[in-house]
C-alpha cells in the first residue's frame, strides 16, 4: 500500500488530470474510510520502544495465519492428538509453520512484555489511560492462558502435566475453577474444550480487546514522551512537537513484521518446536514452558496453591498499579517509589526462573 | 525564552494539588471487591485431588509409565525408574488386559540392560488392555501406544534449505527497511526543537508554554 496514497492530502489537481491510480484510490477511499488511519501521531512514537505494542500484534497476525494452516492438519483427539502433530512435523512445510507458530508466541509474550515494560518506565498507564492499561494486562493474562493451551494442545507428557497442574489449581479455585473440573462437561474430552479455547475463545477476545485497545490510543493520542516537553494539558505531547500520520506509524510497523518474520522462519528451520512422548498421568519427568517457571519455583517451595497465589498477586499489582500510584510524574527519576517496587518484583521473578531452571523436576501431583 | 515549567503534581493555573477524582475512590473499592470475592471462592474451594481422571494404580497405567521413563530418559537412570514401575506392576491388584510372563520378560530385559527388548516387551504386555479401551473422555489421556519424544532435527532438506534462503531474505530486507525509514532525530534532538518552536510560539505570543513531565 503506498503510504503516499494515505499521507498526502487530497491533490488540488483537477479530477479529470489525476492518475487513475488515484483515481481508483479516492472511488476506495470514499467508500472505506482508510485515509481515517492517516490521523497525526507524535514524532516520538516512532522509535522502536514505541513500537513493541505493535510488533506484539504482528506476531498475533503471524499466529492467527500458522494457526489457520496447523487447524487443517491437526486433530483435537487425545487418541491421536499427538501423532497429528508428529505428521505435521514429518513434512517440512508443516515443521516450518508449526516453528513459526511456536517461536511467534515466544515473541508475541516477550513482545508484550517488553511492552508492558515499556508503558510502566514512561508512566504511560498514568491518567487518563488507566482503561487501556487494565486493557493491556487483560490481554497479557489471555497470551499467558493461550500459551497454557497451545502447550497442552501438543498432548505430550509436557502438556499432560500442565494440564494436571491446572485441573489441581481449578479444584483448588472451587467455584472459579469449574471450567477445569473434570466433571464438567465430563462426556467431552477436556482437549477438545482446551482447542476451543486456543482457536476460537482466546484469540477472539483478544482480537476484541485489541480493537478496544488501538481505538483509546486513538482517543486518548499517544502518551507524551517524558523526557520531551508535553502540552498545556500535561497528559498530551506539545503541540509543537512534529507528527507523521499514522500511516507511516504502520508502515514502520511493517517493516518490523518483515524482519520479525524472517527471524521466525530462521528460527522455525534451525529449531523446530519440540514435542515431547506420549502423554501418561502418574508421573513428572517434564518442566513448563519458561514463562511458568517462576511461579513454579514458588509451587517448589510453597506446594500448588503458591502458583495461584504468585499469579494472582502479580496480576493483582498489574491491575492495580494506576490506582495505588498516584504520582503525577511521568520521568522515572521522579518516581522513585514505583521504580523499587517494580524492580524488587523484576529481581524475584528473574531469580525464581533462574532457579526453575536449574532445578531437576520435582513431582508435586 | 520562557522556562519550561517541571510537572509536581500541582495545578499551575490555581496553584493548588490536584483534586482526588472518583476513579481513584472506584478502582479501590473494584480492587477491593475482586479480593473479596477471590477470598470467598478460595474459602468454598474444594481439596485437590491427585487423580488425573485415570486411575494411576491400574497396572497397564503402571507398564505406560514404565515405557514413559524409557523414553524420556534414555539413561540408566530411566531404566532404574522403569524397573520399579515394572515391579509395582506386578505387585498390582489391578492387572486386567496385562500380559503378566511378557512383563516378566521385560523386566529381565531391563535388569540385563537391554532396554530396547525391554520396551518392545513392556508395550506388548499391555496389548490386551489397551485394545479395549473406549474413546478417552475428560481428562483421559488416549494413550495406546508410547512415542518417543522427537529426536532433533537432522540434516536441512531442500525445502528446509530453500525456507531458511527466503526468512534469511525476509529479515535482511526488513532490518533494511526499517533502518531507512527510523527516526533521523535523536530525542535529544527532538527535545531541543520542541523547545526551540515553543520559543518562537512565546515569542510571537504570550499563550501557555509546555510543560515538562
Amino acid at each position: 500500500m503506498s503510504t503516499d496514497l494515505l499521507d498526502s492530502p487530497k491533490p488540488s489537481v483537477a479530477p479529470e488530470d489525476r492518475s487513475w491510480i488515484r483515481k481508483a484510490w479516492d472511488v476506495i477511499d470514499e467508500r472505506l474510510g482508510i485515509s481515517a488511519l492517516a490521523y497525526p501521531v507524535p514524532e516520538h512514537a516512532n522509535r522502536i520502544a514505541w513500537t513493541l505494542g505493535g510488533i506484539t500484534a504482528v506476531s498475533f497476525v503471524l499466529l492467527i495465519v500458522t494457526g489457520i494452516v496447523l487447524a487443517q492438519f491437526y486433530a483435537p483427539v487425545p487418541e491421536i492428538a499427538n501423532q497429528s502433530v508428529r505428521l505435521i512435523e514429518g513434512n517440512d512445510w508443516g515443521r516450518f509453520f508449526r516453528g513459526i507458530h511456536f517461536w511467534a508466541s515466544q515473541a508475541m509474550y516477550v513482545g508484550a512484555l517488553l511492552h508492558l515494560v515499556r508503558v510502566f518506565l514512561t508512566g504511560s498507564y498514568k491518567k487518563p489511560r488507566e482503561g487501556n492499561w487494565l486493557i493491556g494486562v487483560a490481554m497479557f493474562g489471555l497470551l499467558t492462558f493461550a500459551i497454557f493451551t497451545g502447550t497442552v494442545l501438543k498432548w505430550d507428557q509436557e502438556a499432560y502435566e500442565a494440564l494436571g497442574h491446572n485441573l489441581e489449581i481449578g479444584n483448588l479455585l472451587g467455584g472459579l475453577g469449574f471450567w477445569f473440573a473434570p466433571t464438567f462437561s465430563g462426556q467431552i474430552p477436556i482437549l477438545l474444550r482446551l482447542y476451543g479455547a486456543h482457536v476460537v475463545i482466546i484469540p477472539g477476545i483478544i482480537l476484541v480487546l485489541v480493537i478496544l485497545h488501538f481505538l483509546l490510543v486513538k482517543r486518548h493520542h499517544m502518551s507524551p514522551h517524558p523526557i520531551l516537553p508535553v502540552g498545556e494539558i500535561h497528559e498530551q505531547a506539545a503541540a509543537s512537537e512534529p507528527t507523521k500520520p499514522f500511516t507511516s506509524h504502520i508502515v514502520r510497523l511493517v517493516t518490523f513484521g518483515i524482519a520479525l518474520t524472517g527471524i521466525l522462519g530462521i528460527l522455525a528451520v534451525l529449531f523446530p518446536a519440540p514435542l515431547g512422548s506420549s502423554p501418561l498421568e502418574g508421573i513428572e519427568v517434564t518442566k513448563p514452558p519458561w514463562m511458568f517457571w517462576w511461579p513454579f519455583t514458588l509451587e517448589n517451595w510453597f506446594g500448588l496453591p503458591a502458583i495461584v497465589w504468585g499469579e494472582l498477586t502479580f496480576f493483582v499489582l498489574l491491575a492495580a498499579l494506576p490506582f495505588i500510584d498516584r504520582n503525577p510524574n511521568r520521568l522515572w527519576r521522579r518516581r522513585p517509589v514505583a521504580m523499587i517496587v517494580a524492580a524488587v518484583i523484576l529481581v524475584v521473578l528473574i531469580v525464581l526462573t533462574i532457579l526453575m531452571a536449574i532445578t531437576p523436576t520435582k513431582v508435586h501431583l | 525564552m520562557r522556562r519550561l515549567q517541571h510537572f509536581s503534581g500541582v495545578n499551575h493555573r490555581t496553584g493548588r494539588p490536584p483534586k482526588r477524582t472518583g476513579l481513584g475512590r472506584l478502582g479501590r473499592l473494584a480492587l477491593t471487591s475482586v479480593v473479596a470475592a477471590v477470598m470467598g471462592v478460595f474459602l468454598v474451594g474444594q481439596p485437590a485431588l491427585a487423580d488425573g481422571g485415570q486411575s494411576a494404580s491400574e497396572g497397564y497405567v503402571i507398564v505406560q509409565q514404565a515405557l514413559s521413563y524409557l523414553v524420556n530418559d534414555p539413561g540408566k537412570s530411566g531404566t532404574t525408574e522403569a524397573l520399579m514401575k515394572v515391579k509395582e506392576a506386578l505387585a498390582a491388584k489391578d492387572q486386567d488386559g496385562v500380559d503378566v510372563s511378557t512383563l516378566e520378560e521385560a523386566g529381565a530385559a531391563l535388569k540385563a540392560g537391554d532396554a530396547a527388548a525391554g520396551r518392545t516387551l513392556l508395550q506388548d504386555s499391555i496389548t490386551e488392555a489397551v485394545t479395549a479401551l473406549k474413546p478417552a473422555i475428560g481428562v483421559q489421556t488416549g494413550t495406546t501406544t508410547m512415542l518417543a519424544p522427537l529426536p532433533p532435527r537432522g540434516a536441512l532438506t531442500p525445502v528446509d534449505w530453500i525456507l531458511l534462503g527466503l526468512s534469511v531474505i525476509f529479515a535482511a530486507i526488513g532490518v533494511a527497511l526499517a533502518s531507512m525509514l527510523r527516526p533521523r532525530e535523536s530525542l535529544r534532538q527532538l527535545g531541543l526543537d520542541i523547545e526551540a518552536a515553543d520559543a518562537r510560539l512565546a515569542h510571537s505570543s504570550p499563550a501557555a508554554p509546555n510543560g515538562r513531565n
